[in-house]
């Protein structure tokens, strides 16, 4: 069976939205949306925004698709739409947020990485997995936008440095320094768990 | 304090707190639901204007086309029908308000008595300089006047309150 590129897949789809054809953006909705889910959740940590939030992303998306010339992948496209409105949801949101302990995958207790950091022989491996979600969520919200931003994509997305750097318009450089500086605050907030 | 690798592999466990794949279904519904509802809140100049681009895109040279015969004949039956009604002279029988639109209102109004086959109407609108302002004082003197102004009779008014 032959291999079907991605990429030529999802221009094919956005030629017949364009064309007028509304179920080829379904198509591009059902593939895109959730990987855009777990960008604009792990930015607001609340369902409810992110909901809202992605139908006016897509919603977006599709009023702006006409526009849309291949210059990029669509995967970059819609994720620049996504991260600028969501960081224009928050600048107007402020600081209020909601914790998102109740909303961990039942897939988490089959993580290689859950099991493998809960077996070490730290604290970590006796708390609870509530308790460590909350504590890195409370980390990620004492975190500035731009930061919070870059390491959604690097570290819960795994997308690439050049992608980022693509998404959000700034070098990869920049993306590697704004890394850097939000590890560093996240281990800082951190620190007071790992002592108890 | 946690080195870097421990803050990685926390934030990677961030990926898993994703809603069901039912979720995603209803996104999807949502979505449509919401397009069609924005389609339905659509200004009415938008709506028309749609309306009419989707008019011009279709072939309208044969819908012209139809438009055009049909007006054509119905134009020629028209004008057939009224030469054959009129046997050629249609001057005749056109009605005197229209043959004589352009005409002084005192011969529209009396037409040629020999051209309508009647006889000589007693008032003529040229005449009225030769009623008298007041009324006649006897019916002898109203009856050898020619032509009359009041058709053998009086005008009520001037008959006696008693006469009955």
């Amino acid at each position: 069976m032959p291999e079907v590129n991605p990429q030529s897949e999802d221009n094919e789809l956005i030629a017949r939205t364009q064309a007028g054809d509304p179920s080829a953006f379904d198509q591009l909705i059902v593939k895109y949306s959730p990987r855009l889910y777990g960008l604009v959740y792990n930015m607001t940590s609340n369902h409810e925004d992110t909901n809202d939030l992605m139908q006016d992303i897509f919603a977006k998306a599709y009023r702006s698709i006409s526009g849309f010339r291949g210059k990029s992948s669509f995967y970059t496209w819609i994720h620049s739409i996504g991260v600028n409105m969501t960081i224009n949801f928050l600048k107007k949101r402020g600081r209020r947020f909601q914790m998102s302990l109740d909303d961990i995958d039942s897939n988490i207790q089959n993580d290689k990485d859950f099991i493998e950091l809960t077996a070490r022989s730290n604290p970590v491996r006796d708390a609870d997995l509530a308790e460590l979600q909350r504590r890195l969520n409370e980390a990620m919200m004492k975190l500035s936008y731009e930061h919070r931003t870059v390491v959604t994509m690097f570290d819960v997305q795994g997308m690439p440095h050049a992608e980022i750097s693509k998404i959000l318009g700034i070098s990869e450089g920049t993306v590697r320094s704004r890394l850097f500086y939000a590890h560093r605050q996240l281990q800082s907030y951190l620190e007071e768990f790992h002592k108890n | 304090m946690p080195d870097e690798t421990d803050i990685q592999n926390l934030l990677r466990l961030k990926r898993y707190e994703q809603p069901p794949q039912e979720y995603f279904d209803q996104f999807l519904r949502d979505f449509q639901h919401r397009q069609r509802a924005e389609m339905i809140r659509q200004p009415v100049w938008k709506i028309a204007l749609h309306r009419l681009q989707a008019f011009f895109s279709e072939p309208v040279i044969s819908q012209f086309a139809y438009a055009g015969a049909t007006a054509a004949v119905l134009l020629v039956a028209g004008v057939a029908s009224v030469k054959i009604i009129n046997g050629g002279n249609g001057d005749a029988i056109l009605p005197a308000s229209l043959a004589s639109v352009n005409t002084p209102v005192t011969q529209s109004i009396v037409p040629h008595p020999k051209s309508m086959g009647l006889v000589e109407p007693r008032i003529r609108l040229a005449d009225w300089s030769t009623i008298p302002s007041q009324p006649a004082s006897s019916g002898a003197q109203s009856a050898t006047t020619n032509p009359h102004y009041v058709i053998d009779a009086r005008p009520v008014s001037y008959e006696p309150p008693s006469s009955f």
